[in-house]
This record gives C-alpha cells, structure tokens and sequence, in this order.
C-alpha cells in the first residue's frame, strides 16, 4: 500500500526556492499584498487636492474624469471633489494599521491564554475554557461595537479593543495544539530533566506553533480589517474625517444613487487586501502541510 | 512458523471481549450535560459582559455626563447622579446593578423612556427570522456545493468553482450590500432598497447575509469531502461495489458535515454579527439596528438589553446545533465505563 | 513444523480441483510521474491463475506491488495509478476492462476483498448494520427485512457475539478483532467466487491476530482465496500455493512446501531467514540487507541485485521468470536443490 505514497515527493520544509515560495498561494497574497503595500509610499508623492467649489453635482466627478488642468481621476471623485485613488491610498494606514496592532496582540494574547490553559490543569484550565467557550459564542462586531462605543474612536482604542477581544478563536487552536505538543516524548523528557515551566513553553512547545500562529495571524488580519471597516462603516470605527476604508464605504453609500462610483475605490481595496491576506494564510497552511509529510516520509 | 501457528483454537471461541459489556450512556443524559455546561457557560458570558459594561463606563468618565449628554449642566448632573443613584459607593452601585439585572430589569430608554427590554423585544421576531433564513440559506447552497467541489477537486471546472468561492470569500457583506443595491434597487428598480415592505424586501439582507459566511463553509465542507473521499471507509464502499453517488452522499458527506460541527454552530454567531450591517445597510427596522442606534446615542440601557438578548439568542442556537449533532453523530455518544 | 505438514495436506487436495477461476495476464499498473522520463510501474507484468478452492498467498515487502495487484483485480487502483496493459478473466469473462457500472456489479459480488486496517475501514458514522446492508441491496433481489437477515447471519457466521444487538452498533463500539470480523462478514456477505484478504491479520496484536486466521481457515477452507502478507509464518499457516513479488514482479512461485523447504530465489531465502522461529539450530534473524527500489529508483536488470549475496555480473540483465528444476523463479541464479548439497 506504500506504492502510491512513494510516488510522493518530499517537499522542501519552509526553503525558499529560486522563484517564490514553493506555495502558489504564498507567492500570489505576497505580491498582491505587496503591490498594497507599496501604494502606500504614492501618498507621499501626490498631494490631496480638495476643491471645495461649485455645488455637490460638480464636485463629483465619474471614474476617468479627466480635469480642465489635465488631473486623471481614475476612480472619479468623492463628494468633497477629492480624488478617490489618492483618498485610499491615504487610508492605507488606517486600514491597514489598525487591523495590523489588532492581529498583533491577538496573536500574543491569543498564544498566551492558550498555552496557560494547556499548561495547567484544573481550575485555570477550566475557567480558560469556560472563557473562551463563553466569549467565542458572542458575536464579535457586537462586543467590539459596544466596547468602542465607550473608549471613543481613533488609531488606537479600536485597534486594541478589538486586538483584546479577538483572541479567543485563536488561544482555542493554540490550546488544543498545545495539549498535543505537550505529550511529545522531547518534552516528557525535558520536563524529567527538570527545566522549567516557561522554558518548556517557551523553548519547545512555541516552535511548534509557529506554523500555527502564522496561519491564523494572516486569517485574522482579514477578519480584523473587515470588522474595522465595517465598524468604520457604521461610524463607530475611525474618527469621522481619516480616510479609512470603512469611512469612504459609508460616504458612498450616501450618494449611491448620483455617484455610484464612490464605492469601487474603496471596495477594490478591502477586497483585494483581503484576498491578499487569505492567499498567505492559505500558503502558509499549505507549507506548513508539506513541511508536516516532509517530516512523516 | 511463528508462535501462534501451534495455538490451534477453534475459531467461535474465546473471542476479546473488552467493549462488548460497554453501553453507551442514553442521548438524554448526555443531552443534559450538555445543556448544563452551556447554562454555565451562558451565565459566564452575561456575567462578564455586564460587568465589563459597568466599569468601563465608570472608568472612563463620568457616566451622569454621559446620560446627560451635552446640553447637560451642572443641576441637571447632580439630579442624574440621584437619579440612578450615582452618588453611592462604586461597589453598592455594582451590587444595585447586578440584583437589576438578575431580574432582568434593564431600566428605561434614555431616548424616549420606554422599557428597555421591551423596545428590544419588539425588534427580536425579524431579526431572528432574517438570521435563521440567512442560515437555512447558506447550508442549503454550501453543503452540496461543498460537496461537489470537494469529491473530485483536481477536475478543470472544480478548480474553477473553487476559486471562485475564494474570491467571493474575500468580499465584506456591506459591500455585497452595496453592490445589490446598486444593481437591483437603483438601475433596475425591482427590489426595495430599504426597510421591511413586504416579502421582496427580504430578498437583499438574506442574501448579503448568507452571501458573506456561504464561501467560509463550502470551504470547510469540500475539503473535508475531499479528505474523507481519501479515507479507508470508502476504499471498502468502493470494493463492495458501490458507486460515486453513493461514496459522496452517503459515506463521505455525513463524515464532512459532523467534522465541520463546530463551524456550523458558530455560524449563527458569525450571522448575528452580520446582520447589525446588514440591517444598517438596508435600514431594516430591527435589533441590529436598534444597537447601533444606541451605541450612537449612548443609550445604554438598551445597549445592555440588546446584548442580553443576543448572547441568549446565539447561545440557544449553538447548544440546539450541539443537541441535534448528538443524535447524529455515533462517535459523540461517550460509553459508560 | 506443523504448519508445513499442514500446509501440504491442503495443497495436496486442493491440487486435484483444478479449475481455473481467476486468471491474470501480464498485469501492468502504472502511476504518472509529471516531469520524470518514466512513469512508476507499481506492477510490472504479473501473471497467474488461481484454481477452485486454492488458497494463494501474494508475499513481499511493503511496496513490492502486492496491495496493487489486488487492488486492480477489483478495479479500484488509486487515481492517479491505472491498468495499462495486460488481461484479468474471471472464469471466461474479462473484467479489466468492464465500463464502471459493470465493474461495480463485480465489486463485492464476485470478488470480496478485506482490506487491513479494521479501524479506518468501516465507516465510523453508519451503523453496522447499515453497511453490511448496503452492500446486500446493491448485489442481491431482497426486501430490506431479508437484507438484515442477511446482515445478522453474516455477523453470527464470523463470530460476533449478540451480532442481533450489533447490527444498530457503531464501529467504534467494538475492538479490533471484532472490527475485522466485521470486515470480513462485509466481504463475504454477497458469497464471492474469490476472497482477497489483504493483510487481513497484521494490524492486529498476535493473539487476536491468530483467531482472525483461525476464522479465515475455519470459514474459507474450501473457498478460492488470495492472501497478500508480507509475513511468512502467516502465509503458511494457510496457503496452498505462494507468489513472491519484489518491486512489481513475481520472482518465485511454488506449493507452500516447495517455497518453505527448498526457497529457489534469494529474495526467498532472505525472506524466511527473517521469519523468527523456535528452533534451536537457527537461533539468529537475518535481515535482508539493504533496501527495495523506490518509486525513485530507475531499475535495470534484476531488481534485487543490489542486496543480493549471489549477484554476478550478469544479473544487470533483467532475469524472466522461468522454470528452474521444478517451479518458475525469476534468477539467472537460482538456489537449486542440486547445488545445495552443502
């Protein structure tokens, strides 16, 4: 019965190769990732013209306007008559940013719980349990909404409030990956060999989530720059005047029925980062799969 | 040759017999355990929600400025703090709040005075019905899709149909929103774009609903019907003759669907969150929007009931998935020692 | 040695009913290798018959192509490995190239198989009975009641205790013996013409392990079997006849006691060197050196050359399978009874 595996061929473990990844997955979220990433540095280089003249009819200006002074709007203007390529880019450090500290701390926050509870027994394990049982069954967009709605909005109270609710679904993995690790026979033997607590979790058990952890991390940064967009959204995410994505959604919507371009900009960004970022999550997963039967072969 | 060739036993006779006095514990007892655990859990969770609300509106400011809002002056303060009785000790406030709410008293609206609980109530029925159509929806088209992408996934159109659900994995709800809007409401004008008029009005929220979690399950769904359709089970179907339909839908299936339990149960979670920009997107006239009316407005007493009621909401929904994956799943069944 | 005696009782009866009822020509299965300049060739023209009532044990290491040859018997070789030469007839009918739907009515009807691993065949979320079932709806005319008639007398004919209570059961309810006894009904539950049971015992610990061939003998003395193993002392314990396959090819045929006593190829007598026995004058194991040609591997000539104490230079030539004194081995060298007077 070996036959049909022997014709498997062992996969390099995490090497890079002469082009890419060796996921086609990485390799695609990588360069779309990158080419949003590397839209950032155009904010610098154009400056955002607002023309406060003229009525509302005049100020929005369809995709492909071209201006009396030669500006190219690629994607039309917005109801300030500010161009909404340029207006994206600008919100690329909303966006992105905020969900970015928010997947951070989900990670760590996240990992920690989880090893706490795979760590120890009885009752701080049982209360970790209840806690993440307890708190994954809330809807996230409902906690976050409220919580934020009490610290105020800004770069920081959202990013941190939802980095400190996020967490659950990820100290959930984590523990049970955890429990797994922990019955290895390398820590059976370091825990004989006396080494301590951290030690062991920290030196033996957290290598072995890495894969883990970079999977999630680049699922929950596309979960969290939905749920910041879509807080933004309902204008209780980015203060009122940051070009977040979110906030340029929710302009659109209200001038759907003259200027039903406003939303493309917006859209194709969060779209695309988010594709980005499941395309890394989906290559990691994958590398991390292959490195799994490298090791069994 | 080895030794057991000289250990010549009849065949009927003695035969292992470690599981055979095993029974299983009944469905019901163990759908009581479970119903316990989630009374527990659910009793956590509204435990930590309502403190967390209470102090972090204490914490960061004074919650008499906040009830008062911004015309509010100094007599008016002095009366709030009266009022809901925001000059005693914090922990005698805590205390107060916390005997309100085991009787379920949320207070009154700050808005327009009516019970809390009961302007909550009175939003509950469409919400609910928009979730649970959003739900059915969703399982109806992912399970089967699911189901035909995974069982051969290295065919051309599959791998087309997959990556098409990828892409449509990456775009937001509101903006499916958006779009329908767009195309159905403004340029062709045959469905409402907001409000509950009528049967059509439900067409957009449930689909923009069940749109946005659908690709999320029919992942899930077909790469564990491509992992089962791998499984040993269905070498042994297969070698007794039976043929694709019968590998896919009656083996490998109902493997799929009970290891993806738990991402159907939080569904319902997912869909709830959901549904507070769905209903903002379509001005629908219910819970969702009710919160987010209130979070706006710092109406917190309906805010608090608001969360209430969903919390209880989502966690009926995941222990009645709990309760029905029992009955299905053999392997749930725990023996009894 | 019992169990040669044994062995050679059955053979000497089953050699008089000589009907053929399986044959199979120059058997070839291969899996594609994308960008390599030959495809994998698991089974590298195999051929033999399986005569009425003859128990045929397939013997060979893991990967010598022996789970293939059965798995292609039935038509089911792993995408995506497949059939691309050669003929299986069963009686005077060729089933290799049936269409699918054709091929299914022999699946399970004309030939039962029971595969290896007990845990993972079954399906964990049907019942029992369910399963055994199926399978009797699929190939005979009976009402659902007689089905699981059918089913309760299959599980009491492998010895399943209050097999009437199992039938609602769950795989995991029961042990490992009791699983593959389960297997076992479920292969024979339409009646085949042949049994295949592949490593039907080795998932097994030993005592169990001897109640399950216990039941193959006991149940299917007179049935027309093939047991693939990779362990001596099984095949011996109940085959008539052996088939020694190395990297896809058979390299020596014989009766059991032919095989055992006088082993003509080295693989052979590597093989039964490394079978652990009770006898004094051989006290220690020896292993074969080295090991089998991978998928990887490019094989000219004979493939056991490399491990072979007897190698000379002209086994880089491929040896054919032929008769040397009284059975077909394939070796430019064989182990002949007149040269081993040593």
């Amino acid at each position: 019965m070996t036959t049909a595996t022997a014709t498997d061929k062992p996969a390099p473990a995490f090497r890079f190769n002469k082009i890419g990844t060796g996921s086609l997955q990485l390799d695609l979220g990588l360069l779309l990732f990158a080419i949003v990433v590397i839209a950032l540095l155009a904010q610098w280089v154009v400056l955002d013209e607002s023309a406060l003249d003229g009525n509302l009819r005049t100020r929005l200006k369809p995709m492909g306007y071209i201006s009396p002074d030669g500006v190219r709007h690629i994607f039309g203007t917005d109801q300030l008559g500010r161009d909404l390529l340029f207006r994206v880019l600008g919100g690329l450090p909303w966006s992105l940013g905020i969900s970015g500290v928010a997947v951070v701390c989900v990670a760590v926050i996240g990992t920690f719980i989880g090893l706490i509870g795979a760590w120890y027994t009885g009752v701080v394990r049982t209360i970790v349990l209840l806690g993440i049982a307890a708190m994954i069954a809330m809807p996230f967009l409902v906690l976050a909404l409220v919580v934020v709605a009490v610290v105020g909005r800004g770069f920081w109270p959202l990013s941190l409030t939802m980095g400190f609710i996020a967490w659950t679904a990820v100290s959930r993995v984590i523990y049970a990956e955890s429990r797994g690790l922990l019955t290895r026979e390398y820590v059976l033997a370091a825990r004989l060999f006396g080494v301590s607590k951290w030690s062991i979790l920290i030196f033996h058990v957290l290598p072995g989530l890495r894969p883990t952890i970079l999977v999630m991390a680049a699922f929950f940064f596309a979960v969290l720059l939905i749920i910041e967009s879509a807080l933004s959204f309902l204008g209780l995410g980015a203060p009122l005047n940051a070009p977040s994505w979110g906030n340029m959604l929710s302009d659109s919507r209200q001038y759907l029925t003259i200027a039903p371009w406003m939303m493309f900009a917006p859209a194709g960004a969060i779209v695309l980062a988010v594709i980005s970022l499941n395309l890394i999550g989906d290559g990691f997963a994958e590398l991390s799969r292959k490195r799994a039967r490298a090791v069994e072969v | 040759m080895t030794d057991i060739a000289d250990n010549n036993k009849p065949a009927s006779q003695p035969i292992e017999t470690e599981k055979n006095d095993a029974e299983t514990i009944p469905v019901a007892k163990q759908t009581a355990q479970t119903l316990t655990k989630r009374i527990l859990e659910l009793l956590f969770l509204l435990m930590f929600i309502s403190t967390l609300l209470f102090f972090l509106l204490r914490l960061t400011g004074d919650p008499a400025a906040v009830l008062a809002g911004e015309t509010g002056d100094q007599e008016q303060l002095e009366l709030i703090r009266k009022q809901y009785g925001l000059d005693k000790p914090l922990i005698v406030q805590y205390g107060v709040f916390l005997y309100k709410l085991v009787q379920l008293d949320f207070g009154s609206s700050l808005a327009n005075a009516q019970d809390a609980l009961g302007l909550v109530f009175e939003r509950l029925p469409t919400s609910f019905t928009l979730v649970i159509i959003a739900f059915t929806a969703n399982l109806i088209i992912s399970i089967p899709l699911g189901a035909w992408l995974g069982s051969r996934p290295d065919r051309t159109g599959r791998k087309l149909a997959a990556t098409a659900v990828f892409v449509a994995q990456g775009i937001p709800g509101y903006i499916t929103g958006l779009l329908l809007i767009q195309l159905f409401s403004v340029e062709l004008g045959w469905l409402p774009s907001i409000g509950n008029q009528g049967i059509l009005s439900w067409i957009m929220p449930a689909t923009t609903l069940a749109a946005f979690q659908a690709p999320q399950v029919v992942r899930v769904i077909s790469a564990n019907v491509a992992e089962a359709m791998r499984e040993d089970y269905i070498r042994t179907a297969r070698a007794n003759g039976a043929g694709f339909n019968t590998l896919l839908w009656r083996h490998a299936l109902k493997n799929a669907m009970l290891g993806a339990t738990a991402l159907i149960g939080a569904q319902v979670s997912f869909l709830v969150g959901g549904s507070i920009i769905t209903e903002v997107i379509f001005a629908w006239p219910g819970l969702g929007r009710l919160l987010v009316t209130s979070v706006q407005t710092l109406d917190f007493p309906v805010v608090q009931a608001a969360v209430f009621m969903i919390a209880i909401f989502v966690y009926f929904a995941i222990t009645l998935t709990d309760i029905v994956f029992l009955f299905i799943d053999p392997r749930l069944r725990r023996q009894r020692a | 040695m019992s169990v040669v005696t044994e062995g050679t009782a059955d053979a000497a009866r089953t050699a008089a009913s000589g009907e053929t009822i399986l044959s199979v020509n120059d058997l070839v299965v291969e899996f594609p290798r994308p960008g390599q300049p030959t495809d994998f060739r698991a089974v590298n023209g195999v051929s033999f018959d399986l005569r009425q009532g003859e128990t045929l044990g397939l013997v060979g290491e893991s990967g010598s192509g022996k789970s293939m040859t059965a798995l292609s018997l039935l038509g089911i070789v792993p995408a995506p490995g497949k059939i691309i030469e050669g003929s299986i007839n069963l009686r005077d009918r060729r089933i290799d190239n049936l269409p699918v739907n054709e091929l299914r009515k022999v699946r399970g009807n004309d030939i039962g198989m029971v595969f290896q691993d007990p845990m993972t065949g079954l399906n964990p979320v049907r019942s029992i009975g369910s399963q055994l079932t199926e399978s009797v709806l699929r190939h005979q005319d009976v009402s659902k009641q007689e089905a699981i008639e059918l089913a309760f007398h299959a599980l009491d004919d492998v010895g399943i205790p209050s097999a009437r209570e199992r039938l609602e059961g769950f795989p995991h309810e029961l042990s490992g013996g009791l699983r593959q006894r389960v297997m076992i009904a479920l292969a024979l539950i339409n009646h085949p013409e042949v049994i295949i049971a592949d490593e039907a015992t080795t998932a097994l610990d030993a005592t169990i392990q001897a109640q399950i061939l216990d039941l193959l003998r006991e149940r299917l003395s007179s049935a027309t079997m093939i047991l693939i193993t990779h362990d001596m002392g099984v095949a011996a314990e109940i085959c008539d006849r052996i088939m020694v396959m190395y990297a896809g090819r058979i390299v020596e045929t014989g009766t059991i006691e032919e095989v055992l006593t006088s082993p003509r190829h080295p693989y052979t007598v590597g093989l039964l060197s490394a079978v652990p026995k009770f006898d004094i004058r051989r006290p220690k194991l020896v292993p074969i050196p080295g090991i089998p040609p991978t998928a990887e591997d490019i094989v000219r000539g004979c493939p056991f050359a490399p491990r072979c104490r007897f190698a000379e230079t002209d086994c880089d030539q491929r040896p054919p399978l032929e008769y040397a004194e009284d059975r077909l081995v394939a070796c430019w060298h064989p182990r002949l009874a007149s040269e081993r007077k040593k």
